[in-house]
Parts: structure tokens; sequence; C-alpha cells
């Protein structure tokens, strides 16, 4: 346990990079991160940092349960998660969208089969909004979890409709999907633990102040 | 690491949120509860005890308009809606509503008491909470009040030797005060609230920027942590707004008498503390000690609520969590007692049982914990051990001599039974 320092949970992933080149432009010593390394764990001594890396999903569960004092990590995830944390900083780096795709040419199909059945079938990585977003719609909906790969459900016939996040299209364009309603936009958000956040409020808001520097 | 369970053996399981405490917990729970009692009764409070169920219309006073998700509920034999109590303050209120006249303020009462909350989110958390706490009702000056019950809460988390613990203080009205300076309506207000209670500073400052710019900034810098008052003083007497300015006088006030005591270096203003509890008023606190995540305690002014149960006083007080106190404290280590496992060293007769008996009381006598050992185990030093016994004494069957073993030095001697109580009292 570092007493004097924090620690930070870094997100693997797409928002790595992003994450990184913020902490390099707040003048923080990032060699060891980038550096290719499969420790999860690395010490940053001169600025008094431990970084954690982490699946971007666990990044406010670790945050939430005082593992890391503070985090980087995509709306997206908070959205899911729902974690008791605070939300400090948007970074306005990491934007995706998360949105409401199906295959191709299947629109009409699918509002058929909801007329038919009164129910549709969705495919995701994010159940939780998921089933945010179409109880907000009233409208009733079988969500089938999955890990990944998502476009692949609708291909295979599991599933209708898939919600899940896009930053280009690209993903969805090359598995024949489009895009029905952009359900929410997602960028790279710093929060915070709790404790942390009044017991570290000197170290946590001086990174605050480096990192918001660079940002205007 | 867990041992298997037999396939004939039925899997016995809990209601989820709710578990058993076995004696090595609460023997340590009880020592740290043990330091917050004494320090209770040092101040005058007396102890009271309420039902752990009670109407429902009378618990969900106060609690705000979710309380149907968070509350225990069921029916009495006659159909009215009961619920079990989801904190001590409700309770005390009506009680002190029901059973305290006007001339008998201030009362001081304390609690040690279970209250049970339905989880919001998660599945499998807590649903019991353990909690001390105390409330101070019908002072007639708010910041004399206050100031007291602070400082039992610092001494008590001093004596508990907490290191590194914050009690962050704030204040609803100056929340409140910072939106009448925005000149927010209803709906507004409620929504900047519910995102000063999860700290979304992000959607805040989006919020508040589309009414003023340069004011949404300085909100967002208001409702920061802030370990010394004076740095924000310049900031806040730019607000002309009185209710602002009032509460954070308040605020100031209570640093500084706590500052005499040099108790300042436990506190950090944060304006963002609003409480998940409709009846707080004005002063509101939390305690946050390193590596427990969550609140460890909390208090604060309801100044509204008994006057709900029929009496319009005002009120202060908090409440320590004890589950996670004990997180923070680890294991409190003040065990003065030695322990001694007691058998007679032959089986022998029935009658032999009353010598037995006597020796033990004898023992208890001098404040020795004696537990007896009616069976012979194969291994009783590890038996002995594991039930955190220093000695293993044996009575020899002429009931005159003992085989003592210490376990602490593995030592072992043969000795008069007179001798060896007499050793125990030197202190030996």
């Amino acid at each position: 346990m570092m007493e004097k320092g924090i620690k930070i949970a870094i997100p693997k992933g797409y928002l790595f990079e992003p994450c990184v080149n913020v902490l390099k432009k707040a003048g923080y010593n990032v060699k060891s991160l980038t550096e290719d390394s499969r420790k999860l764990c690395i010490d940053s001594p001169e600025d008094s940092i431990q970084y954690v890396i982490s699946r971007s999903m666990d990044v406010p569960v670790y945050v939430e349960h005082g593992a890391c004092d503070i985090g980087f990590s995509g709306k997206d995830v908070l959205m899911e998660k729902e974690s008791n944390v605070y939300e400090l900083l948007d970074l306005k780096v990491g934007e995706c969208r998360i949105v409401l795709a199906t295959l191709k040419d299947y629109e009409e199909k699918v509002k058929e089969h909801y007329m038919h059945f009164g129910i549709v079938r969705v495919a995701t990585s994010y159940p939780n909004i998921t089933k945010k977003y179409f109880d907000r719609m009233g409208i009733q909906a079988e969500i089938i979890k999955l890990h990944g790969s998502v476009e692949l459900a609708p291909v295979l016939g599991i599933a209708d409709e898939v919600v899940d996040i896009t930053s280009t299209g690209k993903t969805l364009k090359e598995n024949n999907l489009v895009e029905m309603e952009e359900i929410a936009v997602s960028t790279a958000r710093l929060i915070a633990n709790i404790t942390s956040y009044r017991v570290k409020y000197e170290m946590i808001s001086d990174f605050i102040k480096r990192i918001k520097n660079t940002m205007n | 690491m867990f041992e298997n369970k037999k396939d004939n053996q039925a899997v016995i399981k809990l209601p989820s949120g709710l578990r058993d405490i076995l004696p090595p917990e609460t023997e340590e729970r009880n020592i740290i509860k043990e330091i917050i009692r004494k320090e209770f009764r040092l101040w005058g409070y007396g102890e009271v005890i309420t039902p752990v169920m009670e109407y429902t219309k009378n618990i969900s006073i106060g609690i705000g308009k979710n309380w149907k998700d968070r509350l225990i509920n069921f029916f009495d034999v006659d159909g009215s809606p009961l619920s079990l109590r989801s904190d001590m303050t409700v309770p005390i209120a009506r009680l002190t509503g029901m059973r305290i006249k006007k001339k008998h303020l201030p009362v001081r009462f304390y609690y040690f008491a279970d209250s049970y909350r339905q989880p919001v989110t998660q599945k499998g958390a807590r649903r019991v909470y353990n909690q001390a706490g105390l409330e101070l009702i019908g002072a007639s000056r708010d910041l004399e009040a206050d100031v007291e019950v602070l400082t039992i809460l610092i001494r008590i988390l001093e004596r508990l030797n907490l290191k590194g613990f914050k009690i962050g203080l704030g204040n609803v009205e100056f929340i409140e005060g910072l939106c009448d300076w925005f000149r927010l309506d209803e709906n507004e207000r409620e929504y900047v609230k519910k995102k000063v209670i999860t700290k979304n500073l992000v959607t805040l400052e989006e919020f508040l920027g589309r009414k003023d710019k340069k004011k949404a900034e300085i909100f967002i810098k208001l409702i920061q942590p802030e370990g010394k008052i004076e740095k924000i003083d310049g900031l806040v007497s730019m607000i002309k707004e009185q209710r602002v300015l009032k509460s954070f006088n308040y605020i100031k006030n209570i640093y500084n008498v706590l500052r005499e005591f040099n108790y300042n270096r436990y506190l950090v203003t944060d304006f963002s503390i609003i409480r998940d509890f409709d009846y707080y008023t004005g002063l509101l606190f939390e305690v946050y000690c390193p590596d427990v995540t969550g609140v460890i305690g909390s208090g604060g002014r309801y100044d509204g609520l008994i006057k709900k149960f029929g009496m319009d006083v005002r009120g202060t007080g908090f409440a320590l969590d004890i589950d996670l106190v004990h997180k923070a404290v680890g294991k409190p280590d003040n065990r003065k007692n030695i322990k001694i496992l007691l058998k007679k060293k032959l089986p022998g007769s029935e009658e032999d049982i009353a010598g037995l008996i006597e020796v033990a009381r004898k023992l208890q006598e001098k404040d020795v914990i004696v537990e007896l050992c009616f069976e012979d185990k194969p291994d009783l030093e590890s038996f002995a051990v594991a039930k955190k016994c220093e000695l293993i004494a044996e009575i020899e069957p002429d009931f005159k001599n003992l085989t003592v073993r210490d376990l602490m030095q593995n030592t072992e001697r043969k000795e008069d039974i007179n001798n060896f109580l007499k050793e125990i009292s030197d202190g030996k």
C-alpha cells in the first residue's frame, strides 16, 4: 500500500492510448506505461503514482472498492456499471457513440417482428444501458449478453438488433449493420473513489489541476 | 480454502445481505463498542432502546420520496403496514415526541442498534447496519450543540487509534443558497442536488454552465474538499447571497472552535456532502478513513424532524457504522485477562465435577477466563491454542496438584493448586 502516493486505474483497449497521452501532456512520466510489458501494476516513483492496468469494464469497480484512488473510464462503462464513484472530469478524448443497430435492409423486418411478438431481441455487452433504453421507450426487450463481437449476433440470427459502441462506424459497416438510433455519446472520464477523494484530496486535486491545465 | 460440503448435508442459506457474527469477531467489536460507550457515558448521554419495527407511517417520515424502495416492509396482524427501522434518528425523534416533556430538554441519548435497509443497486449488499450513535435534542444553541457532538466524535476516533481519518463538514443550506444564486426552480434544484450527491461534476458544470459559465466555475470550485477553510473565504465573499454567507460562516465558526483543540487537522470542508436522508437541515458531516471504502460515520442537524412527531425542537447527532469502524481499526488488541483451559487429568467419577467447578470459580475470582474441557482431546495443545488459551491446567486425581502447561513459553510444571492460585493473583 502506497501511503504517500495515488493509485490510478488505466483501461486496456482503445482508451489506453488517449489516456496515456493525457498523462503525458500533463507532464507525467509515462515511459514505464508505454514499454512493451505484461506487468499490470506499474510503479512511477518520481510522480508518486502507481498505475494499474485493467480491463475497461473493471476500472469503476476497482475505484469503487478503493483498490485504486482514481481511474480513467469511458462514460459508456460508467453508465453500464452505475458504480458508486465520483465523476470529476470529462477528458474529451476517446469519443465513441453507443448505438442501436441492425442488419442492413432489416429495419422493416425488426418492426414487423415487434408488431407480431411485442418483443425485440437485442444482443449487447451493455445489458444495463440496453435495458434502461428500452424501458424508457416502453418496449419489451429480450437482452442477450455477449462479451464482445456483438456484431456477429444478427448475422448468426440469435438477435434482431445490437447495442454497441462505435467510433468510426467501420466495424458496423463491415458486418453489414446500420445504425438505427444513437443512445448516448461517450468520452473518457476521470473518476475517483469516495474515500480517497476526501482523504487524499490534495494529491487528487493537484492531479486534476495539472490535467485541466493541458485541456484549456 | 473452503471446506467442501458433505454430499448429504443440506445447504442452509440466509437471506441476502444478512450474516451471523461469531465470537472472535464479536469479541473485537465489543472492545470497540466499549471504547465508544465509555465516551458517550462520560459526556452524560444515556442509552435508549427502541423497537426494531414500527408503523411504516412513522418510520418513513423524513426518509424522502424513495422510502418504499429503502425500507423492509410487512404487515401487522390487523393489516397495518410495518417497517424495520432504517436508522435510529427517526425512532428517537418519535420517542422524544411521544415521551419527553419540554421541561426535560435538552436530552442526550445514545444507542447501539441494528437498522435495516433495502440495498439500492447491488444485489447481495448489506441490509443490516450495526450503528453506535448519539442524539442531542433540544439544546437551545445550535453552535454549542454541534461543537459538543463533533468533539465527542473526534475523541472517539482518537481513542480508537484510527490513523489518518478525516471529517468532511458540509451544510445543506450552502447548496440551497448556491441554487438561489442561480435562481433555479424546484426541478432544477432537485437535479443539481442529485448531481452533487453523486459528484457528477462533468454533468453539473455542463448544466450550470448553460446558465452562467463564470458562476458555474465558482460553484464547482466551492464544492471541492478543502483542508484550509481560509482558502475558500475569498471565493464565498464574492457571492452576495445571504443564505450562502450565513451557512458558510456557521461552518467557519465550528471550524474555528475546533481549531482551539487542534482538531482542524482532521477537518475537511466539503459542501458537496448531502446525505440521502431528507431530514437533515443544516450542518452535515461524514467520517472517512484511508483504506476503508465507504463513510464510516455520519451525522448532522435535523431541525424539522421531531416537529413531525409533535414537538418543535432542534436536534443534532451522529452514527458510526460498526462494521466499517471495525474494518478501519483492524484487530483491537487489549485483552487483559488470561485464559486457561481447565480439565481433570483422568476422567474420574461424577462427584469430581464439583471439585472441577470449584477450582474454576476460584480462578475466575482472579479475573481469569476459564474454559472447561470435559473431553479427552488427542492433541490438547492445538485445541487450547485454537481456543486462544495461554495455559492448560490439568487437575491431578488427588485434587491437590495441577499440571500446568504454558503455551506461550512452552513449559510444563506440576504445582500445588493453592500455590497456583496465589501466583495467578500475583500476576505471574
